[in-house]
């Protein structure tokens, strides 16, 4: 079964072509084109901005796919694409296109969860993830501990109650001076730096549940940065609060994740998002986890990040599963979605 | 409210909706109930005429992205329609006439028209400046006449834009050298644009 797939919830324009059988989906192609440049200079995502971009990016990208993977449209047997949760107006333009892609072809449509995706996202080109698992979700717009036992059936355990983790790191690095995306900056910086020079909090730590917070860390940094203005102007300054401010996100989710294992008696844990990418939490997740006998399991670089090649093989795995497809016109984009309300296909 | 028609074998079939649902869900049924009205489908149309605003960003992308997946598979010619040129040929009014539509934050999309064709083409202004455009002209707007303003000032016939439709896009030609892909013209920046930092 080939899947066409398209990912628009924020600021990447995605489109992915999967071949799915049996118990293993083959990607057979992608394309990404992030949109990082364009909003770089606004420190930060600029949603009608995003929604003008998906729309001047989707056409050519799906057209020079099909041509990569040597395809046309008698190859595809259904389009998928995110609904939600997302910008607005970035997932209508996603959205729209696929139904006219749907329309015109004559194949089913398949809505997916955003978030559907980047926890199965690590299943990519080889077998199913183990189940039951836990994953570590972390990104700009999430950070959370879901359960899962199934395509579908997701338990959430645990998410921030404030900032994500990766809404930290971008507004630190904002602070610091350091540029858009935060993450990738700050971990840039964060290499040159010694990360025991400043004691930031470990927000939630203590508390006997597996919820996170991340705005206090931020409000700390703001302090230190007020209060000792002269770190600003030294690379070393700026590098050892970027490497203190690391360790600390990176120990909170690491142990956070960990102890979600522990709790749930499960020993595969699958860590996924754009924070996932960060080199310093997979190595301490990997230690750790060595440690404490769970087996680790990470997507590729490329599919920590928003990408298209997630949203097809959760439609392949949904599909494989015979979980029921909504009518084309009955569903539209939802900019909220509980990610727990996925359970049977609906939308 | 939406709203569409199809060219087939010299009749026009008209549709229009006033949306229960979001357009998004709404604008694929609308065409395919034409399809079905004239006994064809998707590989049977020849090309697109798409109204590209200016006017809602949502309302006008949600077309555009919705017409570019269907012609990402079937590949025929797009002719984008000024979407004001829609309005003024709803006023069936023959001589020389400012088409004024809200455009948000203080401002107007403005163009001059004579029966459709555009005399000054659209384009953004502040809502305080449109007595220094219009002139003696009349206004066609959905808008209420400000106090300022003593020219006449006439509302589109909601019920008249289908017809206007039909009439801006029958005499078209789909020359195969149109784009495959359609972008809607937003005229106006985005706030983040207007202050950036």
């Amino acid at each position: 079964m080939n899947i066409l797939a398209i990912e628009t919830s924020c600021d990447e324009s995605a489109v992915a072509l999967l071949a799915g059988a049996g118990r293993q989906a083959t990607l057979i192609g992608e394309r990404i084109a992030s949109q990082v440049a364009l909003h770089a200079r606004f420190g930060g995502v600029v949603p009608e901005l995003a929604s003008r971009e998906h729309l001047r990016a989707l056409p050519p990208m799906v057209e020079a796919l099909l041509v990569d993977c040597r395809r046309d449209w008698r190859d595809i047997d259904a389009i998928a694409v995110t609904a939600g949760p997302g910008l607005m107006g970035a997932l209508l333009v996603g959205v729209s296109y696929a139904r006219g892609l749907a329309a015109a072809s004559g194949l089913p449509l398949i809505p997916v969860h955003h978030l559907e995706g980047h926890l199965l996202a690590a299943g990519i080109g080889g077998d199913p993830l183990p189940q039951p698992s836990v994953t570590l979700l972390v990104s700009g717009g999430h950070t959370l501990l879901v359960r899962v036992d199934g395509v579908g059936r997701y338990r959430l355990l645990g998410q921030t109650v404030d900032d994500a983790a990766g809404e930290c790191f971008d507004k630190c690095a904002r602070m610091l001076g350091l540029g858009y995306p935060g993450g990738p900056a700050i971990a840039d910086a964060a290499a040159r730096g010694e990360a025991a020079r400043f004691a930031f909090p470990r927000p939630m730590l203590r508390k006997p549940n597996l919820h996170f917070s991340f705005s206090g860390l931020k409000t700390a940094v703001a302090y230190l940065l007020r209060d000792q203005p002269d770190l600003l102007a030294s690379a070393d300054g700026v590098a050892d609060v970027a490497a203190s401010l690391q360790q600390a996100i990176c120990e909170v989710l690491a142990t956070k994740a960990l102890a979600a294992c522990r709790q749930q008696g499960v020993d595969d844990l699958v860590i996924a998002g754009g924070v996932a990418a960060n080199r310093r939490l997979r190595e301490m997740l990997a230690a750790r986890c060595g440690r404490q006998g769970v087996r680790l399991h990470l997507p590729r670089g490329s599919h920590c990040t928003d990408n298209a090649a997630m949203i097809a093989y959760a439609a392949w795995l949904r599909h494989r599963q015979g979980l029921p497809i909504p009518a084309r016109d009955r569903w539209d984009a939802r900019a909220r979605w509980p990610l727990d309300s996925v359970v049977a296909g609906t939308v | 409210m939406g709203v569409a028609c199809l060219h087939h074998r010299g009749d026009c079939l008209l549709a229009e909706q006033v949306a229960d649902r979001p357009h998004s869900q709404t604008l694929l049924p609308q065409w395919e109930a034409l399809l079905a009205q004239a006994g064809i489908d998707w590989r049977q149309i020849d090309g697109f005429a798409v109204g590209t605003g200016p006017g809602s960003f949502t309302g006008v992308r949600v077309v555009a992205a919705t017409i570019n997946g269907l012609n990402s598979v079937l590949q025929q010619p797009i002719h984008p329609l000024d979407s004001l040129a829609i309005t003024a040929l709803q006023s069936g009014h023959p001589d020389p006439i400012w088409v004024v539509e809200d455009a948000r934050a203080d401002e107007l999309f403005i163009g001059s028209y004579q029966s459709g064709t555009a005399i000054v083409a659209p384009m953004l202004i502040k809502r305080s400046r449109l007595t220094n455009h219009i002139g003696a002209l009349p206004v066609v707007s959905t808008l209420p006449r400000p106090e300022a303003i003593d020219t006449e000032w006439i509302t589109p016939d909601p019920a008249a834009r289908t017809q206007a439709l039909a009439a801006l896009s029958r005499p078209l030609r789909l020359s195969p050298d149109l784009p495959r892909a359609i972008h809607p013209q937003y005229l106006q920046p985005t706030q983040a644009e207007r202050s950036p930092g």
